[in-house]
């Protein structure tokens, strides 16, 4: 397993360069700190696992799904569980319609390793 | 015909194991779309995680699942092993190898027998689940539960595999094996069975890429993925066995590759059970887990099941769990589209995932968009 930082306006073109190469998205995990939220990508490139972590500037993320077509549900948990916006409306996947609330985020006082 | 009808499937119906909600978007009897819901069996388990120790993240990860239990138990074990650089004894790898194998025997045999019944074999599906209770009593004796069974510990496994049990499993697996073959026989012999899954619901090469499609579903559209080979764990690179693949990407493929794989299944535990290493089956307590972050997979019955550790030290600050279901539901609308209403049992039955009937449809209107809903008198007897 591998952790890359990649920087939130290089991550389009890296996913791009990594899809070319013949990786297959497993799936992306949202996390936060308070409002340090990241997003990470998780790649299976030449049967290893790679982890693209991409630390976000205000909860604010592009959609990838154009990229990596099961993005789409990915992105929709990370923004309905940790209130990410991708910057379009998006329905909730796991909780009801009218729930609002975003039940992974966490509060300041837990530590990040 | 100016009507577009909305057959919702779902979310109860007593066939398969879990809650989900399909939408068919019909015209006639023709499939113009589909959609999902998911949710309804939302339990917030990746927030849960949070606030347990280790031994009860473990409890908590062979409860995600009541048929691939052990595939969730499995992968928490290789990434709080992997962080902690704790490497179980042999002989425990070999006994998680033979219960994982166990699992995916009984898991495809269930999902063999829900696929009958959809397809109208309701004898095969008493026999394919008759043959499932061999295994389900040897998961019994090795654990001392039928699901949700906690063959895992940290460090190593639970409970050994005496002389007599082995004789037992190798014996069952002799039987399992005649069975297995019986009922491969059976199902695809049948002029009709093979007629109502061959051409249905076919999942391209480069859609089932494309989508990341994993498990059964992506070796059915010929694409030879499986974590048992790919990244091995546990004792999968001590025994050899072949990734089934198939190319006909339909409903028929994936039945064939996943009745090959009971075979495979059966020749890796009577490998491993020949080979059993002698030896402590676990190191004991496990402690001074550090903090880190670490990914897992195992290749759980219906795919590739992901998990994601981030560790604050004492327990788990982040953990994400990615199971194969969730990732194959976005070949639902694919394989569905085109196809007629009474191809959607099969199709669904194919991916191996859990839906449910309802009591009425909505009607919508193509041209107003309004919509409208039929009791189950309508459905029933065509007036209101």
């Amino acid at each position: 397993m591998e952790v890359l930082q990649v920087k939130q306006e290089a991550i389009a073109d890296t996913l791009k360069g990594y899809k070319k190469r013949g990786a297959r998205l497993i799936t992306v995990s949202a996390l936060n700190k308070g409002n340090d939220f990241s997003l990470v990508y998780h790649l299976d490139l030449d049967k290893d696992v790679i982890c693209l972590k991409v630390p976000l500037e205000g909860a604010k993320a592009k959609r990838m799904k154009g990229i990596y077509a099961n993005c789409d549900l990915y992105e929709r948990e990370a923004r309905e569980m940790f209130g990410i916006d991708f910057g379009e409306p998006m329905e909730n996947l796991f909780l009801t319609k009218d729930r609002n609330d975003h039940p992974y985020k966490k509060e300041e006082e837990h530590a990040h390793p | 015909m100016h009507t577009l009808e909305e057959i919702p499937i779902g979310p109860y119906h007593p066939l398969l194991k879990e809650p989900e909600n399909i939408r068919l978007f019909v015209r006639g009897e023709t499939i113009v779309e589909a959609g999902f819901e998911l949710g309804y069996n939302h339990r917030q388990v990746e927030k849960l995680f949070e606030g347990m120790d280790w031994y009860k993240g473990l409890e908590l990860a062979t409860k995600i699942c009541g048929i691939c239990s052990l595939s969730h138990g499995s992968a928490f074990c290789i990434g709080v092993e992997r962080l902690g650089a704790k490497e179980p004894p042999k002989r425990a790898l070999h006994i998680r190898t033979i219960a994982c194998e166990l699992e995916r025997m009984h898991s495809h045999l269930l999902w063999a027998g829900i696929m009958c019944w959809d397809l109208g074999f309701e004898t095969l599906f008493m026999h394919s689940w008759a043959y499932r209770e061999d295994i389900m009593g040897l998961l019994e004796k090795l654990s001392g539960k039928r699901v949700s069974y906690d063959v895992c510990t940290l460090g190593g496994v639970r409970r050994d595999i005496s002389p007599s049990l082995k004789a037992e499993m190798l014996e069952k697996m002799r039987t399992l094996e005649k069975n297995v073959k019986t009922l491969q026989e059976e199902v695809l012999s049948s002029n009709v069975a093979i007629d109502r899954m061959k051409g249905i619901g076919i999942l391209a090469k480069d859609k089932a890429m494309e989508l990341g499609i994993v498990g059964p579903m992506r070796r059915a559209s010929g694409i030879g993925n499986d974590v048992r080979a790919d990244d091995p764990y546990f004792s999968y690179e001590d025994v050899s066995f072949e990734v089934v693949t198939e190319k006909g990407a339909d409903c028929l493929a994936r039945t064939q590759v996943r009745l090959r794989e009971l075979l495979e299944s059966i020749s890796i535990i009577q490998q491993l059970l020949e080979r059993m290493p002698e030896g402590p089956i676990n190191i004991g307590k496990v402690f001074g887990i550090p903090e880190g972050e670490v990914c897992s997979r195992v290749e759980a019955p219906r795919g590739e099941n992901f998990h994601y550790n981030v560790s604050s030290g004492p327990k788990p600050y982040r953990y994400r769990v990615r199971p194969p279901t969730y990732a194959n539901f976005l070949a639902i609308p694919e394989i569905l589209r085109g196809y007629q209403i009474s191809d959607a049992a099969p199709i669904v039955a194919s991916i191996d995932p859990c839906f449910c009937c309802t009591d009425r449809v909505a009607v919508i209107d193509a041209d107003s968009g309004a919509r409208r809903s039929e009791s189950m008198k309508v459905l029933a007897y065509g007036h209101r």
